[in-house]
């Protein structure tokens, strides 16, 4: 507690006169404040000077911007690609179906589509990427992730602030299945994807529906 | 240029505003990280990507938090992305591997207190980098950790009572 006040008496807080007196009747405590001082202005000299990493900075985003106009035109190009496939499948081997119009897909129990599964939040989701890696990745095209752990047994645990004004989520999630090569035949030209998230995570064993457009490299 | 004009030109993609934004707060920036990851490769590379996120992010910046706030927190989410994906690949362990070399411009009691903070944990070097070197107040400091004014207080306390033990290990005090 002595320690903690003078912590904060170095800083110009805390009650001056309760600890002049305390610094003029223990001579430990003297001893330690004058440590503290002696420490805290060697510190406020120890910054470093930075690189300049202007040119650095405005020559990688301008890179990003280039790659993201390719990455666009390529992810209209593959999805254009799967809703005519999906027209196809359906339109071919379906028609004798009353009343469903969307294939119901569920996680484990049928195929994923190729841009829209439903999924449970606790959850096994068969989402279609490699690694966690490569999740990350695409979560935080689509928020800032502020906290990541690795849960164990291949469960992992990430919070998201999603852009915009919309609500921080908190996703549990195990990766249990590579979907990828069914849709892609070369799996080394898979970089990532954007996935677009519900505004709100359902009560649990709920469905949620996740959006995945996948990009190239 | 104002901070408020900055930020408004930055959510147009304006490039002189990026130009004065990054002039503005390498500096404070690049010690914060550096501080924490204690290695000046991973500092600059987790600084230029920080610039970058917080370009693509900065629309969504509504400003109830102070910009410096703002940016520290990408800059710190950064690095916890880049220290994970380097341990993912075994390059790094989080804790401080013990042949980082000593900070090149430091004289003799920079160095003490340089090798004393590689005794201390993540969370007691970014609070007595916050307070010590950077020099940001205890309500600034609560509002970048997104804790109470008080656990700033207390953390601070235990952070410097612990360096202070560290080098006196190392007759820090004797040198002086």
């Amino acid at each position: 507690m002595m320690k903690e006040k003078i912590s904060k008496y170095i800083d110009g807080e805390g009650n001056k006169e309760e600890l002049e007196k305390l610094l003029k009747e223990d001579p430990e405590s003297k001893e330690y404040f004058e440590q503290l001082l002696l420490m805290k202005s060697t510190l406020s000299e120890m910054n470093v000077q930075s690189p300049d990493v202007l040119n650095k900075v405005l020559e990688k985003d301008k890179k990003h911007k280039i790659v993201f106009r390719y990455r666009f035109a390529f992810a209209s190009l593959i999805a254009v690609a799967i809703v005519s496939v999906l027209f196809l499948t359906f339109y071919n081997f379906k028609p004798q179906e009353k009343g469903v119009t969307t294939p119901q897909l569920r996680s484990g129990t049928q195929n994923p589509s190729f841009g829209i599964m439903a999924v449970k939040p606790e959850i096994n989701i068969s989402i279609g990427v490699r690694d966690d890696e490569i999740l990350l990745r695409i979560l935080d095209r689509h928020g800032t992730i502020t906290d990541s752990s690795v849960k164990g047994n291949g469960e992992f645990q990430d919070e998201l602030q999603p852009e915009g004004n919309a609500t921080q989520k908190v996703l549990y999630y195990k990766i249990v299945a590579n979907e990828i090569p069914q849709l892609v035949k070369d799996i080394e030209k898979i970089k990532g994807a954007t996935i677009t998230l519900p505004e709100a995570l359902p009560e649990d064993n709920a469905e949620v529906e996740i959006i995945i457009n996948i990009y190239e490299k | 240029m104002e901070e408020k004009e900055i930020i408004e030109r930055l959510k147009k993609g304006d490039i002189t505003a990026k130009e004065c934004f990054v002039r503005e707060y390498q500096n404070l920036i690049f010690n914060a990280i550096f501080q924490v990851s204690r290695d000046r490769v991973i500092t600059e590379d987790v600084l230029q990507e920080t610039f970058l996120r917080a370009f693509k992010y900065i629309k969504g910046f509504k400003g109830e938090a102070n910009i410096t706030t703002w940016l520290y927190r990408i800059a710190m989410n950064t690095l916890k992305d880049e220290f994970k994906k380097r341990k993912a690949v075994n390059m790094l362990d989080n804790s401080i591997s013990e042949d980082i070399p000593i900070e090149y411009s430091f004289d003799e009691k920079k160095k003490i207190i340089w090798e004393g903070l590689k005794h201390l944990s993540e969370d007691e070097r970014e609070i007595i980098t916050l307070v010590d070197i950077r020099g940001f107040s205890y309500e600034e400091t609560a509002k970048m950790l997104d804790v109470l004014v008080g656990t700033v207080r207390s953390r601070l306390a235990r952070s410097r009572e612990h360096l202070r033990d560290e080098i006196l290990k190392m007759d820090f005090f004797d040198k002086i």
